[in-house]
C-alpha cells in the first residue's frame, strides 16, 4: 500500500508538471521575427500583374528591399522566406492617388496594400522630414507619401474649414512667393481649388488660378486642380493644368472637354468612392461590411466608410461620374485611382480598393484598373520604383488571394502586403481613438538638441536608482536620412541596478495628454543590441512602462503602440526615454525624428 | 541497490508521503505560500507585470525551499525528539534510505510548489518563454532544492524540535529577504547586498535569472562555482551533524 502511495504520487506529479509544462504560453512566431530580411524573400508560383501586363505562374525574388530577379523556377537560398503564391496574385504596392494625410492614414493605408499616399493637401509640417523617411527602404508600419501640403485657395474657400492651417491667396501677384513658399516647405506638387459658380464657398478667380499653373510651371512642379463642374474642369484643361482630382459629375462630358483634356495630356483622379458618398449611394457602407475588409478596419475607419457627406450638394450624379469615366478612358485620358480619404464615406486604404471596383463598375477592365491604382500614377507622378513589378523597383508588393480577372471577387481578399521587402503587420492590435488633425513632433534634432518647446531633451541612466550606467548625448549631423541633424548618445550600460539603463530622455515641463495618439515613433541606428522606450508618468511606482526594440547599424523607423505600454496611463504623459540596456555593454547610437502620431 | 534496500526505500517514501500529506500544516503552506507571494509581486503590485518574468526565477528558488529547508530541518529534528531516528538506528535499513526517501518527497512537494509558481507566470502574469527555457529553468529550480535539503539536515541533526522551528524559520527569511528573492537585492543598502553573496539562494535565483533571461547582467559561472562550493561544504557539515547526534 505504501508502494502504491509514492508510485502514485510520482505519476500524478510527474503528468501535472508535464502538462504545465506543455502548455506554458511560448512566444508567437510571426512572419516578421522569422524572416531573415538579409536573406530576402522568394513568392513562387504566383500571377504577378507588373503594373501593365500579366505575368502568369512566376516567381519573384526580393532582396534588401528591392526587386532582385522575376522568373520561372528561380533559385532561392536555404534561407531565404519562400511563399508558395499558387492560386494567388502579385500586384504593385498600391498608390492612392487622392488622400489627405493625417492621424493613422498612414497606417491604415498600408494595412490595406496602399504602400505610396499622393496626399492632395495636409498640414506642411508633416513635410519635413517625409523626403527622406520615403526613400528608406528600412522596415516599416507606414505608408510613404507624397504631398501637395498647403492647397491653394482664398480666404473662407474650400480647404480652410478643416482647422489646418492655411496660407490662402486671392490675386495673381501673389502666386509666384505662393508657389515658392509652397515649394520651400517640401511640397511635391501644387494643388489649387477652383470651384467658381456656386454659393456655398468662395472660390479662386479664374485669372488667380491660371496664375497659380503659370507660376507652379515655371518653378518646376506639377498643378492639379479641384474642380467640381464640366465647365470649372474645361476652364482649368485650357489655363494647362496638369491633371483634376476629381470628375465632375453634373453634367455628361461633352466631346469638346475630351478632345481639350486629349491634346492637353492631361490626367483625371476621378474619385468616384467620394462621388459615390455625395451622392448618398451608400456603397462604401456596403464594401465596408464584407468581412476580408472588415476585418482590418479600425473603428475610426468603420465609422468613416457608414458615414455619408451631408446631403444636399447638388450637382453629383454617380451613374453620370462612372458614364464620364467611361468615355474619357475609351477617348485614352489617364485615369488614376484615388480615393479622397479620410472624407465621409471614405477611408486610408480600404477606399483605393473600392475605387478599383467603382473603376470596373465604370467599365475600366480589371487590368486598366489596376494599372491606374499602380504604375499609371506612377508614370503621371515620376515616382522612381513604385507601381510595377520589375528588377530593381521597391519591394512594396500586395498578395491577393484569388486571381481578380475570373469572376466578381476583385482584390478586396488581400493575403499579404509587403513593404521594403518586410512582410506587414495587417491585424489590428488594439482599438483605436478618434481621429485627430495633426502629428506631435517630440525632436527632430534638426538644429540641436533642444526639441519643439516645451520638450527638453537629456541624458539619462540608472545612477538615479543606484545603478552605474552612464550616458552622454550630443548633437551630429547629419540626420536620418539625409535630415539636417540627429540625437547621439554614447552609453555604458553596467551592472548595478536590476535593470540597467543608460540613454536619452525628454521632459515636459508639466504632464500633457497624449490619449489622442495611437502610437510613438522615431528613427535610430547603432550598436546592434537590446534597447528599450521607457514612458513616464508623473506618478512613478516599480519600472517604468517599456517596450524593448533592436537596433542595428542601418536607420530604421520604431513604431511602438502606446496602448501597449502596461500601466501607462496617456491623460499624465510626462516624458519618455529612448536607452540602452538592460544587457550591460557600451552603446553608440542615434535617434532622429521622435513624434507621436 | 540490493532488493531489499530498494523495497525498504518504496516503503518508506510511501510513508513519508502520507506523513505529509496527512500534516496540513506543512503542506499549505509549503504549496501555498510561494504562488501566493509570487501573484502578489508579479501580478497585484502596481507596475509589477514589468518584472514577472524576472521575479519567475527568483520565486522558483523560493518556491523549492520551503519544502526543501522545512521538510528536513523541522522534520528531522521532530523524528529525532520522538525517538523515531532511534528506532530508525536499529532497524536494518541504512541512512541512507531514510534520507532518500525523504528526498523523494521533498522533490515532489517541490515539484508541486514550483508547478503552481509556473501555472501563475504563465496563465496570471503573462509571462512567455521559449519552451526549452521554460523546462530548463524548472529543471534548474528543482535542482536548487540540494544545497537547502542539507542545510535542512544539518539544522534538524543539530537543534532540538522547538529551536528547530525558529532557527528554520530564522534561515528561510533571511535566505528569502537577503537572497534577493523577493526584491532583487540591488534595491538594499550595500552592506545587506554583500550579505548576499554569501547565501546560497542569492547565488541559485543568479543562476535561475541567467536560465530565465532575465534582464541584467549574471555572472553565471561564478555562482555556480559557489552553488557547488557550498553545496559540498553543507553536504560536509550534514555528514558531521548526523554523525555528531549519532554518538551523542
Amino acid at each position: 500500500m505504501l508502494k502504491r502511495v509514492l508510485f502514485t504520487a510520482i505519476s500524478v506529479v510527474i503528468v501535472a508538471v508535464g502538462t504545465v509544462m506543455l502548455s506554458l504560453p511560448t512566444p508567437v512566431s510571426s512572419n516578421e521575427t522569422t524572416f531573415d530580411p538579409s536573406a530576402g524573400l522568394m513568392v513562387r508560383n504566383i500571377d504577378v500583374f507588373n503594373g501593365t501586363t500579366w505575368l502568369d505562374d512566376h516567381d519573384v525574388m526580393v532582396r534588401e528591399g528591392r526587386i532582385a530577379d522575376i522568373g520561372i523556377d528561380l533559385p532561392a537560398s536555404d534561407d531565404m522566406q519562400v511563399i508558395d503564391g499558387q492560386g494567388q496574385t502579385l500586384l504593385p504596392g498600391l498608390i492612392d492617388a487622392h488622400t489627405h494625410v493625417f492621424g493613422q492614414a498612414l497606417t491604415d493605408s498600408l494595412r490595406f496594400g496602399v504602400t505610396t499616399n499622393l496626399d492632395m493637401f495636409t498640414a506642411p509640417g508633416l513635410l519635413e522630414s517625409n523626403a527622406a523617411l520615403r526613400d528608406s527602404l528600412d522596415q516599416t508600419t507606414l505608408s510613404d507619401f507624397y504631398s501637395a501640403g498647403n492647397m491653394a485657395t482664398i480666404e473662407g474657400g474650400h480647404g480652410t474649414q478643416f482647422g489646418v492651417p492655411i496660407e490662402t491667396l486671392s490675386t495673381p501677384e501673389e502666386a509666384s512667393g505662393w508657389v515658392s513658399r509652397r515649394i520651400e516647405e517640401g511640397s511635391d506638387y501644387i494643388k489649387l481649388a477652383y470651384i467658381p459658380g456656386q454659393n456655398r464657398l468662395p472660390s479662386l478667380d479664374r485669372e488667380t488660378a491660371a496664375a497659380i499653373i503659370r507660376e507652379g510651371h515655371a518653378q518646376g512642379v506639377m498643378v492639379v486642380a479641384h474642380i467640381s463642374t464640366m465647365q470649372a474642369a474645361q476652364d482649368m484643361v485650357d489655363d494647362g493644368v496638369d491633371g483634376l482630382v476629381h470628375l465632375f459629375a453634373d453634367v455628361a462630358v461633352s466631346e469638346d472637354f475630351i478632345s481639350s483634356a486629349r491634346v492637353n495630356e492631361i490626367f483625371i483622379i476621378p474619385t468616384l468612392t467620394v462621388i459615390a458618398s455625395v451622392a448618398n449611394t451608400q456603397s462604401s457602407a456596403q464594401f465596408a461590411s464584407d468581412p476580408s475588409i472588415e476585418t482590418f478596419l479600425t473603428p475610426t475607419q468603420a465609422q468613416s466608410l457608414n458615414n455619408n457627406f451631408p446631403g444636399g450638394i447638388p450637382g453629383f450624379d454617380f451613374d453620370l461620374a462612372k458614364e464620364n469615366v467611361r468615355r474619357l478612358h475609351e477617348a485614352g485620358i489617364v485615369i488614376l485611382a484615388g480615393s479622397d480619404a479620410p472624407n465621409p464615406g471614405t477611408t486610408y486604404g480600404a477606399s483605393l480598393l473600392h475605387e478599383i471596383e467603382l473603376l470596373v463598375q465604370s467599365g475600366l477592365t480589371i487590368t486598366d484598373a489596376l494599372h491606374a491604382a499602380t504604375r499609371a500614377s506612377a508614370e503621371t507622378f515620376d515616382l522612381v520604383g513604385r507601381g510595377r513589378i520589375e528588377i530593381g523597383a521597391r519591394a512594396d508588393l500586395v498578395i491577393i488571394n484569388g486571381d481578380p480577372r475570373i469572376g466578381t471577387a476583385g482584390i478586396r481578399d488581400i493575403n499579404t502586403v509587403i513593404k521594403n521587402g518586410y512582410i506587414v503587420e495587417r491585424a489590428l492590435t488594439t482599438p483605436r481613438t478618434a481621429p485627430r488633425l495633426e502629428d506631435a513632433g517630440l525632436g527632430d534634432f534638426e538644429t540641436g538638441l533642444d526639441g519643439e518647446t516645451p520638450v527638453s531633451w537629456t541624458s539619462t541612466d540608472d545612477s538615479m536608482m543606484g545603478g552605474a550606467s552612464t550616458a552622454a548625448i550630443s548633437h551630429i549631423q547629419p540626420g536620418a536620412n539625409g535630415s539636417a541633424g540627429a540625437a547621439s548618445i554614447d552609453a555604458s550600460v553596467q551592472p548595478g541596478f536590476f535593470a540597467p539603463w543608460a540613454g536619452i530622455s525628454m521632459g515636459l515641463e508639466q504632464t500633457g495628454s497624449i490619449a489622442e495618439y495611437d502610437s510613438i515613433v522615431f528613427q535610430v541606428r547603432g550598436t546592434p543590441g537590446e534597447y528599450s522606450v521607457m514612458m513616464f508618468n508623473s506618478t512613478l511606482a516599480g519600472t517604468p512602462p517599456n517596450q524593448r526594440f533592436e537596433v542595428t547599424n542601418s536607420w530604421q523607423i520604431v513604431s511602438m503602440e502606446i496602448a501597449d505600454f502596461v500601466d501607462f496611463n496617456p491623460e499624465d504623459f510626462v516624458g519618455l526615454a529612448i536607452v540602452a540596456g538592460p544587457q550591460s555593454g557600451e552603446f553608440v547610437y542615434e535617434v532622429d525624428n521622435v513624434r507621436l502620431q | 541497490m540490493s532488493y531489499s534496500i530498494w523495497n525498504a526505500f518504496q516503503k518508506e517514501a510511501g510513508a513519508e508521503l502520507l506523513k505529509l500529506l496527512r500534516a496540513p500544516e506543512f503542506f499549505i503552506p509549503t504549496l501555498v505560500m510561494p504562488s501566493g507571494f509570487y501573484a502578489l509581486f508579479a501580478i497585484a503590485l502596481p507596475g509589477s507585470h514589468q518584472n514577472a518574468e524576472y521575479m519567475l526565477a527568483t520565486f522558483g528558488v523560493f518556491a523549492v525551499m520551503g519544502p526543501s529547508l522545512f521538510g528536513f530541518g523541522v522534520g528531522v529534528a521532530n523524528e529525532r525528539a520522538r525517538g523515531w531516528l532511534d528506532l530508525k538506528r536499529a532497524s536494518p535499513a541504512p541512512g541512507i534510505v531514510y534520507i532518500a526517501s525523504k528526498l523523494t518527497a521533498t522533490l515532489l512537494f517541490a515539484s508541486v510548489s514550483l508547478g503552481l509558481v509556473y501555472v501563475i507566470a504563465g496563465f496570471g502574469a503573462g509571462v512567455v518563454m521559449e519552451r526549452e527555457v521554460w523546462v530548463s529553468l524548472f529543471g534548474v529550480q528543482l535542482l536548487a532544492s540540494l544545497p537547502f535539503v542539507l542545510l535542512g539536515l544539518t539544522l534538524g541533526f543539530s537543534f532540538e524540535s522547538n529551536a528547530a522551528v525558529a532557527v528554520t524559520n530564522l534561515v528561510f527569511m533571511v535566505m528569502s529577504a537577503l537572497g534577493g528573492l523577493w526584491i532583487p537585492v540591488v534595491i538594499f543598502p550595500p552592506a545587506l547586498q554583500s550579505i548576499a553573496q554569501f547565501l546560497p539562494s542569492y547565488h541559485l535565483a543568479e543562476i535561475a535569472l541567467f536560465v530565465g533571461q532575465a534582464p541584467g547582467t549574471h555572472h553565471v559561472m561564478q555562482s555556480l562555482v559557489v552553488v557547488l562550493a557550498m553545496t559540498g561544504g553543507l553536504a560536509a557539515l550534514a555528514l558531521f551533524s548526523w554523525a555528531r547526534q549519532r554518538s551523542s
